[in-house]
């Protein structure tokens, strides 16, 4: 199919959805940034209807391959509504379509928002406290909304605990490594004991860190990367911000932008929710743990050659940076 | 025997060009590869330096924690093996015997890899 045909049967779903007598695309480009999905930037012009005029979207495709834990695209659409709705910086989800005559692939569309990701541009000049206390306060929005869901009736529940569940999840992966990773099996192992007794459970993001959101000088303009969010203790959420391995070098510990008391006193004000600080160390050590597993994925698609790439052969010799953060929060080093 | 330059002196030399030369002429969108591919240049050459002695350590260390018969043609990998799945069911926890030996180790082996990988986060971390 070429990319006259797409873009024809691509106005025609647009204009269709949005009650529109016509739609123009104007531009269709592919957008840099997308490790995993693609995302193209859409001009698009409706003639008639309500939403009549010019509009920034993006279009967001299903990826070809997949990285564990990556939600298909219409689970991915109906909890960044679920976060829209609750008054969440998001971008504005508009349509999805799981028809695949129409573009190949699964795709949604949703409005472009525009500013700066890049976490190492994010975290220069830190502190930046205006936008830590923002971060606080959307994550305390985003933990808002809680099971059961009908329209999120797809999020599996914890069999366990949210915790457990990550342990077992992890080292089943493990298993299907071909080479052993002992720092990481001391890591989970520390985490089975030391595994908190009681938690609440929340529509967490699972990636909600800088480098996912976009702003505009301070100005947060939309958190991003819906494909990893569901159940699970909102302390997750809180310490996978934290993490070091997502300061990008800034020694200002939430997210490399700010004193950690700033996010989480904001986060606190808005939630209503006391954060456990004496557990958010936990999480963190789970956050090198994931992220090591991520990186272990990542790699393997390159070392499988099913997607040949230097950034995922890098990648996989990032793991002892984060090991080494793992022995250290667990006291080792 | 092979000739000299042996690989690590290749590898130096052929990334002292690629910032030398190329990286200042390359356009800025192509920055980011360029230094891409001098990082995985770097790591190559911090490995061949390091030889096989940290392995050989590494090894040698994992026999005596496990108590691997001398004479037995265990591989690097086996070692591992083991060792990590005693890792997994807590054998090396606080109150057991091999506890501190096996930390030394884990201590040791990433030290040595991050000094391979990233040598430049442990000195920022310090």
């Amino acid at each position: 199919m070429t990319g006259d045909d797409v873009n024809r049967r691509l106005a025609h779903f647009i204009a269709a959805q949005s009650g529109a007598d016509e739609a123009r695309i104007e531009r269709n480009d592919l957008l840099v940034g997308g490790a995993i999905q693609e995302n193209r930037a859409l001009d698009v012009e409706l003639v008639g209807g309500q939403l009549s005029g010019v509009h920034a979207l993006v279009l967001r495709t299903e990826a070809l391959s997949s990285v564990p834990e990556t939600r298909p695209l219409g689970q991915q659409f109906a909890m960044l509504s679920a976060a829209y709705k609750v008054g969440a910086t998001v971008p504005e989800p508009l349509w999805y379509c799981g028809d695949t005559v129409v573009t190949g692939r699964p795709f949604y569309l949703m409005r472009r928002i525009e500013g700066e990701a890049l976490g190492s541009r994010v975290v220069r000049n830190a502190p930046h406290i205006d936008l830590a206390q923002r971060l606080g306060e959307e994550l305390a929005k985003i933990h808002t909304i809680t099971p059961p869901r009908e329209d999120l009736h797809f999020l599996e529940h914890p069999l366990d605990s949210p915790a457990q569940d990550s342990i077992a999840k992890y080292r089943a992966y493990l298993d299907m490594e071909s080479e052993p990773h002992p720092v990481l099996e001391w890591g989970l192992r520390w985490l089975e004991v030391n595994a908190p007794n009681s938690h609440e459970t929340v529509l967490v993001h699972h990636d909600f860190r800088t480098g996912n959101y976009m702003v505009d000088g301070e100005a947060l303009t939309g958190i991003l990367d819906w494909e990893f969010a569901g159940w699970s203790d909102p302390h997750e959420d809180l310490a996978w911000f934290c993490a070091k391995c997502w300061r990008f070098g800034s020694s200002f510990e939430a997210g490399g932008i700010a004193d950690r008391a700033v996010f989480f006193d904001a986060y606190e004000e808005i939630s209503g929710r006391k954060i456990d600080r004496d557990i958010i160390p936990y999480w963190e050590v789970m956050a090198h743990v994931r992220w090591a597993i991520v990186a272990l994925h990542q790699c393997a698609r390159h070392r499988s050659g099913e997607e040949p790439s230097l950034d995922m052969a890098l990648i996989g010799r990032r793991l002892a940076e984060l090991e080494y953060e793992i022995l250290v929060l667990t006291g080792v080093m | 025997m092979r000739d000299r330059p042996n690989s690590a002196e290749l590898l130096e030399i052929a990334r002292a060009r690629l910032f030398e030369e190329l990286l200042p002429a390359l356009p800025p969108e192509y920055k980011y590869s360029a230094l891409m591919v001098a990082a995985a240049m770097g790591i190559a050459i911090r490995e061949f330096e390091n030889s096989d002695e940290a392995e050989i350590e590494e090894r040698n260390s994992l026999k005596d924690l496990l108590g691997t018969d001398d004479s037995e043609d265990i591989t690097l990998l086996d070692l591992n093996r083991q060792f990590a799945a005693g890792l997994r069911i807590g054998k090396y926890n606080k109150s057991g015997p091999d506890h501190e030996i096996a930390l030394h180790l884990l201590r040791r082996v990433t030290l040595s890899k991050l000094g391979e990988s990233n040598p430049k986060y442990l000195a920022e971390t310090e």
